[in-house]
């Protein structure tokens, strides 16, 4: 099951004491990130994938999947002092953390949302560790029939997720095919060139980073910039003590640790599902099985720890399905694949043939990466609430600086830079009219493999598509699809029912339009 | 009546957009179109024009919806330049940083870095309403000199 070699090679990999400062700061960093409300982890990834051009393939991972978990923690920050979450995810924080600070336990809620999110992110490590490997060798057996309906599949999903505002359905459709359609520009598989008109810069494809740095980082500077949201300032001191006392107040409840963790694990393993969802389902679960469900939202420890459990533990579920499968679950491991790709490495089942010991070094030093936020995050709080309560009128010229040079430092041409604002102003004209970026971002990742994988398909089975309904793997995922787009809809009809079943007393009915409260 | 105009605006502009991307797509490949016939041109530019179009009335509707909202006494009664005015207003920020970022990239060509830094971030701080002469001159200096140590010489990474 594990290759030992392979496993000491990593371990030697991560142990190197580059590997453990990159370590480091992709935490510090990340942390920062995630704080600042505005900046999520995939607008701080975006940023900072540039800069990792001059580090090692290991280095490089190592630094930016600290970065991913240490921003999922860092937006719990602002949630519980400010009631405003850094990140969407820590929205569930802030319904029991800020009345816990209103009741002057602040350190006690950071303690506690620090202790589920070490603790989420090591299990759900633990579990990619023991997963991974199986799920590779299993992914091993897929061949382009199998690739292309899984893209497929990932694109789906988005579509189904973002079901939830009024047209979603068809606004994450329409984006989804936009980035497709983006995704395609260049030379194809066959040869073919397609949407270039013939210009050098875009044969090549389209530039993957400075396109996601403008979808995510720089649109978000434009909508930060025109809500001229510039936001309270954190007054609280942090006291170590009493955030050491939360974080081992977290092992009381270790059901509900564990339980939490494994929805968070399962839940950002699906593609596009991600830890705001993996947050809201733990949420509720917590709620079902507390002994004190009436103090949710009201302050309950058990509230902060499925919800910063789930957070962190989401990131190992996500990292898994890109690093086994090759398909991003989110936008921040979508960065992740386009670091890869900027590194030379392949994600998916072929990464473990080639680069085991690769693989185990970034399972390792996401480890590591959760003991360095637990002391970061204990001994340096005072330092970060400082920073995080920069003024956006220094925050935003610094982080456009970002942009342009990240942008610029992929090809080394200002075309790209260019290319990088147009994506910013589309994905703010999105962001302004409620489309799902992330669409686009899975369409721009997915979109050129599934692409590649139908025209690899067409050649070799001499253009008989009967084989998508004959192999058994295709069949499971093509069962999986349906599953996707029939479920919401069968949740809407289950709702439905539910609620013209639902009986309410004639009393109770006229109490409510007396009153005008709802039932 | 204007909000049934609204709602069909917004819905239609940006998949406009979208077919219009379609078409250059299409327009981009050699082996499927015939760049030569004026058609494949217009059909694109038509598009991207009338969404363009769409998505401004959109605008211009939503901060008349906002401003009946509001109460305030903004309202059809005003002037279309006068509502304009008020779209200016609540974008001028916005403005701000996409012409700024959009100057900045077009002096990296002539002036290298440093300068070229120094200058956008001196303009930005003055545009967001930094006045302190110190902060004014100085945070530029400091920031740029920072990105330049932190990128080019521990990270190596080119830049502009």
């Amino acid at each position: 099951m594990f290759d030992l070699g392979a496993l000491f090679a990593g371990l030697e990999m991560v142990f190197s004491w580059e590997a453990l400062l990159y370590i480091f700061l992709g935490m510090a960093v990340g942390i920062l990130v995630g704080a600042i409300p505005g900046l999520t982890a995939s607008t701080g990834m975006a940023l900072l994938v540039p800069i990792t051009f001059g580090m090692s393939p290991v280095n490089a991972l190592v630094f930016l999947g600290s970065v991913y978990a240490g921003a999922n923690y860092g937006g719990s920050i602002t949630a519980i002092f400010l009631n405003t979450p850094g990140t969407p995810a820590a929205t569930i924080t802030a319904f029991d953390g800020y009345p816990m600070r209103a009741r002057g336990e602040a350190n006690r809620a950071l303690g506690l949302s620090l202790g589920s999110s070490v603790f989420g992110g090591a299990i759900s490590y633990l579990a990619m560790f023991v997963i991974m490997y199986p799920l590779a060798a299993f992914a091993i057996r897929f061949g382009s029939p199998e690739l292309f309906l899984l893209a497929v599949l990932g694109l789906m999903i988005i579509a189904s997720l973002k079901g939830e505002k009024e047209g979603g359905f068809w606004k994450g459709i329409i984006v989804g095919v936009f980035g497709i359609l983006l995704g395609t520009v260049g030379i194809a598989t066959t040869g073919a060139e397609r949407g270039a008109f013939g210009y050098p810069y875009l044969l090549d494809g389209i530039p993957l980073i400075p396109a996601l740095i403008g979808f995510l980082a720089f649109s978000e500077l434009m909508v930060m910039v025109s809500t001229k949201d510039h936001g309270e300032k954190i007054n609280a001191k942090q006291t170590t003590k009493m955030v050491w006392k939360g974080v081992w107040e977290t092992l009381k409840y270790p059901f509900t640790l564990v339980y939490t963790s494994i929805i968070g694990l399962i839940v950002g393993a699906l593609p596009a599902a991600g830890a705001t969802i993996a947050n809201f389902i733990s949420y509720n679960e917590a709620k079902k099985y507390s002994r004190n469900p009436e103090m949710f939202g009201k302050g309950a420890p058990e509230g902060l720890i499925a919800s910063g459990g789930a957070d962190n533990a989401s990131t190992g579920g996500a990292m898994t399905t890109m690093l086994a499968l090759g398909i991003p679950g989110s936008e921040s491991t979508a960065l992740m694949m386009g670091a890869m790709t900027l590194h030379g490495l392949t994600p998916g089942p072929k990464l473990f043939i080639e680069q085991l010991d690769l693989t185990y070094a970034i399972i390792f030093g996401l480890l590591i990466a959760q003991v360095f936020m637990l002391f970061l995050a204990v001994y340096s709080g005072n330092m970060f609430a400082k920073i995080v309560n920069l003024p956006i009128t220094i925050l935003v010229p610094c982080v456009a600086i970002f942009c342009v040079v990240g942008s610029y430092a992929v090809r080394n041409t200002l075309f790209d830079v260019f290319f990088m604002m147009a994506c910013g102003l589309i994905g703010y004209l999105m962001k302004k009219n409620d489309y799902p970026v992330i669409g686009v971002v899975l369409g721009l990742v997915l979109g050129p493999m599934a692409d590649r994988e139908f025209i690899l398909t067409s050649i070799r089975y001499k253009e008989d598509y009967s084989i998508f309904f004959t192999r058994p793997i295709s069949i499971g995922i093509l069962v999986l699809i349906a599953l996707t787009v029939i479920y919401p809809l069968l949740q809407k009809m289950w709702n439905k029912r539910k609620l013209a079943n639902t009986w309410v007393p004639v009393e109770e009915l006229e109490q409510s339009a007396k009153t005008g409260e709802n039932i | 009546m204007k909000d049934k105009w609204l709602d069909l605006s917004s819905r239609l502009s940006i998949p406009l957009f979208i077919l219009a991307a379609v078409f250059l797509y299409y327009l981009g490949t050699p082996d499927i179109v015939d760049p030569k016939q004026t058609f494949y041109l217009v059909l694109p530019i038509a598009l991207l024009i009338v969404g363009i179009a769409l998505y401004l009335f959109y605008l211009e509707l939503n901060i008349w919806r906002n401003s009946q909202e509001k109460e305030q006494k903004i309202t059809a009664n005003k002037t279309s330049v006068e509502t304009w005015k008020l779209f200016l207003e609540t974008y001028k920020d916005m403005g701000k940083l996409l012409v700024s970022v959009l100057g900045y990239v077009i002096i990296l060509n002539f002036l290298s870095f440093i300068p070229a830094t120094i200058i956008f971030l001196f303009v930005m701080f003055f545009l967001l309403q930094i006045r302190n002469k110190i902060m004014l001159i100085g945070l530029p200096i400091a920031i740029t000199l920072m990105i330049f140590i932190v990128f080019n010489t521990l990270l190596n990474v080119p830049l502009p």
